[in-house]
């Protein structure tokens, strides 16, 4: 399953709220005796960080390590001020800062917090299970360490269990976002869409909505072809932050269903667009995948047929498991009076959907 | 769902090879004159009777561990003047299969090498061999030889009869996970030599993620940063074969390490050997030795842990070497396609600057680099340096046609003053090999005053390549002989001075990746006959030998040393 959630890096519990913990951390360490200008510029990474300056954090981080390499709560702040900067670039750096607060001090309990997060970002929730669980045994009942351990136990399968450690995060802090979020997923997992939709529209009225959570919201709108909120939904994604291609896939779904193909083909365009970078991801073959099946059907509508088959064809190769698209292939060569073609490509179709049966 | 190493992005991906900085009329002038005829490389492996095949166990499952590669180590094992090879082999631990074994060729001194594995006893255990560190631990005046490894590491003690014993339990050095570059570093100075392991990710083989696009033939190997590090290991030799680790007491068990290249130095001149750790795809070590037994990590503070963009780079091999002739040791290593194999510039005063391009090097590179050895190829009194090229995905073209898995090496010679020019193509047959070139070693293997290269490829042949022409320059060569040091003399610093030009060298067989070069340091003289020789002993003696006679190979001995 394709994951933006897990793969766009969002820090889905908001920036502020990590500042505001942070901040309160680490001005308990800087309060001991004989650490005053470490303190200081402790202090003032926490607050760049709280104000979204992440490139200040890392400098006033490294410069505290230069004189004090063994300070942890150094070391955690430069993590998340990597972390913060959203790029998967620094995930090994944040992963490694992170580490090596712990490994300094077991007690730094937000450092194990979010190398947690991070270990589930990158598709780790074993590893993840592992930092909450420990974390909880030091400080059990933690609200934010509840929550985030139900979203593991949903990335591992159990949805069930998700509803139950976020309801009972939500019982010990009523004003825990996050743990909102984490409900909308696992009641969307177990088909409760309606739930999972009034879950989103808490969050996204929080001030803490994130694109992911706007966009999670816009595919569940799609779904009950109520295309005006969803679109709605991925302009508010797209205007938190214009690199989500998702939210532009999204998009363009909705003009696609709404047959329009131009509106469509340009949303598909700001997606990916020329000369952009990305990993070399399963995530990035599926999203390419989907972005040529949305062409297809732009070009379709605007019966430019040879350059639908051409996108199908492009979907099919990053993805060659789609029975559907064999199908519309199948039916585009049947058009162009290529039976042959069609015929191969039904039952191309044909044996996937067997296999898939 | 795994994210792959940043390099491998499919669009917009710019190669920006940049051109060397032109050269003032001063370097061209200087650079010219010294210039001892064209030196040429030529591969010479299967010639010489070098038949290793290295075994990476490439599978459908790409564990990470096949792109590893494993070292090369140069060891006099007889102590006849020769120096003989050792090649790590990597096994097929996918389908359940032991290693084919590691080799151990003896050089017959006719251009020809004789495989005394079976007599020596070195094969090894069946393990998926990586990394060799040579270096005598128990001061009986032979080579012994360290290898790391996936899955356990094995020290093999030199019986001094051809054989060697395998003593990895009662020494205590076994170490565990997944261990890469190691180096014999005597860091306390009590006439021992301890062992620094670097070790690389915790990786399991029961369990390898898939990573790639999922389509036929587009699996590939998965990026470090999915993965956990694992701490380097630090053992202390406790004089009477065994060792005692003390990695964490001695602080250099970051638990973040990734580490692929060790290089040991004395980087502050304070004579206590400082450790450098170049780490794949997190910030690198440089841990400063405090003389108590336990190191400070400066890396903040002296600016080698991140890129000239702050950034931390994928790193390989590296290597401590002065390459400005400044008396400072420079830092050097390689990093991966589509980054830059960077300089470092020792300032003094534990800071380093970034020179890559003030340098000429190049700021982006389409090869990634794993050995690297700094050395007087040509023998003009200027340290140059070689690298060994070779991708770890072995299908790259098909998500950028731009990269290709085997690559040439390159030679960057060095114009005088820490300038450098790229004579890769200029420096015969040998450097357009294409290979996947991973270990990487220099000795001066037929005698003849230069220093030859052997390259280990990743599931190939290794490359022996011969050095032609650099003894057109006068050089020396020298071994050292420790008494109250450890025997080999390691971490000794010697300086020779001819020409009005002083060089410093330390007896430092290690750096570069998984690879341990020959014992003797090797300096150009240029067109000068005539060397003053001092040396500095771990122990702290010191000795002075004035007008030495050039082309010659000496023998140092602390016993004429004094303090």
């Amino acid at each position: 399953m394709r994951s933006a959630e897990r793969l766009r890096y969002n820090l889905t519990v908001p920036r502020l709220q990590i500042a505001v913990v942070l901040l309160a951390s680490v001005m308990t360490w800087a309060q001991t005796p004989g650490n005053d200008l470490e303190g200081t510029q402790l202090g003032a990474a926490a607050e760049h960080l709280q104000q979204g300056r992440a490139e200040l954090t890392i400098r006033e981080c490294k410069g505290v390590l230069a004189t004090d390499p063994r300070s942890a709560p150094a070391h955690m702040l430069l993590g998340l001020a990597y972390l913060a900067q959203r790029s998967t670039a620094m995930i090994a750096d944040a992963k490694a800062e992170l580490q090596q607060a712990l490994d300094l001090d077991p007690e730094l309990l937000w450092a194990r917090f979010y190398l947690a997060r991070l270990y589930l970002d990158q598709g780790l929730s074993e590893k993840a299970q592992e930092q909450l669980e420990r974390g909880l045994k030091q400080s059990p009942g933690l609200p934010a360490f509840l929550s985030l351990l139900g979203e593991v136990r949903r990335e591992l399968g159990d949805p069930g269990a998700s509803l139950e450690l976020n309801h009972k995060a939500l019982e010990a802090d009523a004003t825990m976002i996050p743990a909102h979020y984490y409900l909308a997923l696992a009641y969307r997992d177990l088909k409760q869409e309606q739930a999972a939709m009034a879950e989103f529209e808490i969050v996204i009225h929080s001030p803490y909505a994130t694109p992911e959570m706007y966009n999670a919201l816009a595919s569940l709108y799609i779904k009950k072809q109520q295309f005006a909120e969803a679109e709605d939904f991925c302009r508010k994604a797209i205007a938190m932050d214009r690199s989500q291609p998702d939210a532009y896939l999204n998009l363009a779904r909705v003009y696609n269903a709404q047959h329009a193909s131009d509106k469509a083909l340009e949303a598909l365009r700001a997606a990916l667009p020329e000369g952009k970078e990305f990993p070399a991801t399963e995530y990035y073959q599926q999203l390419q995948a989907d972005l040529a099946v949305e062409r297809g059907v732009a070009y379709t509508a605007k019966k430019m047929y040879a350059r639908a088959i051409d996108e199908y064809a492009r979907a099919l190769d990053f993805d060659p498991r789609r029975a559907a698209i064999h199908r519309r292939l199948a039916q585009l060569y049947l058009q162009k009076g290529d039976p042959a073609r069609a015929a191969l490509h039904s039952k191309e179709a044909d044996k996937l959907e067997k296999g898939q049966m | 769902m795994p994210l792959l190493r940043k390099a491998f992005l499919i669009f917009g991906a710019n190669l920006l090879l940049s051109a060397p900085l032109p050269l003032n009329s001063e370097q061209a002038a200087r650079a010219e004159p010294r210039a001892a005829g064209r030196v040429q490389f030529y591969e010479v492996a299967a010639e010489s009777g070098i038949t290793f095949r290295h075994e990476n166990g490439a599978s459908a499952e790409k564990h990470m561990f096949e792109t590893f590669g494993s070292g090369v180590g140069v060891i006099d094992f007889d102590n006849d003047g020769l120096p003989d090879l050792f090649f790590a082999n990597g096994a097929d631990l996918a389908h359940g299969k032991p290693s084919p074994g590691n080799a151990l060729y003896h050089n017959l001194g006719n251009g020809k090498f004789e495989d005394v594995t079976a007599k020596a006893g070195v094969a090894g255990n069946g393990m998926f061999a990586t990394g060799v560190a040579v270096g005598d631990y128990d001061n009986d005046g032979y080579l012994d030889i360290y290898v790391t490894g996936y899955g356990g590491n094995q020290l093999f003690r030199n019986n001094g009869d051809g054989t060697f014993s395998e003593v990895t339990a009662r020494a205590g050095v076994g170490g565990g996970g997944w261990s890469s570059s190691a180096a014999w570093v005597d860091y306390d100075r009590d006439g021992y030599l301890d062992l620094f392991v670097g070790r690389y990710l915790d990786y399991d083989v029961r369990k390898p993620p898939y990573c790639g696009y999922e389509k036929p033939g587009y699996r590939m190997y998965c990026e470090p940063q999915l993965f956990d590090g694992t701490p380097a290991l630090l053992y202390h030799n406790n004089r009477d074969g065994t060792f005692t680790e003390v990695s964490r007491k001695a602080g250099v068990a970051n638990p973040a390490g990734k580490s692929l290249g060790v290089a040991i130095g004395d980087i502050d001149g304070d004579g206590w050997p400082d450790i450098f750790v170049a780490n794949d795809g997190v910030r690198n070590f440089l841990y400063r030795n405090k003389g108590d037994g336990t190191f400070d990590d400066i890396t903040y503070g002296a600016g080698v842990g991140y890129d000239m963009n702050g950034k931390a780079l994928a790193d390989m091999g590296t290597e401590i070497v002065d390459l400005d002739g400044d008396g400072l040791p420079d830092v050097f290593f390689t990093a991966f396609s589509d980054q830059y194999n960077p300089l470092y510039r020792n300032l003094g005063k534990l800071l380093f600057e970034d020179v890559t391009v003030k340098a000429g090097l190049p700021s982006s590179v389409k090869t990634l680099g794993f050995g690297v050895k700094v050395f007087d190829f040509d023998n003009d009194g200027y340290p140059d340096i070689y690298v060994t090229n070779g991708h770890v995905i072995d299908n790259v073209k098909l998500y950028d046609p731009r990269l290709s898995y085997r690559q040439a090496d390159l030679l960057y010679r060095n114009l005088g003053g820490g300038h450098f020019r790229d004579v890769s193509a200029e420096s015969g047959p040998a450097l357009r090999i294409q290979h996947v070139g991973r270990g990487l070693a220099v000795a001066d293997f037929d005698n003849d005053g230069d220093l030859d290269i052997v390259v280990s490829d990743s599931g190939g042949s290794p490359l022996l390549l011969r050095n032609d022409g650099g003894n057109r320059n006068h050089w020396i060569a020298l071994r050292a002989r420790g008494r109250e040091s450890n025997r080999f003399g390691i971490g000794a610093k010697v300086r020779v001075t001819s020409g009005g030009r002083t060089q410093l060298r330390e007896v430092n067989p290690y750096g570069s990746y998984l690879s341990t070069s020959d014992v003797r340091v090797y300096f150009g003289l240029g067109n000068a006959t005539l060397a003053r020789i001092e040396i500095e002993w771990p122990s702290g003696k010191k000795q002075a030998i004035d007008s030495v006679r050039a082309d010659q190979n000496l023998l140092l001995d602390e016993a004429d040393a004094k303090r």
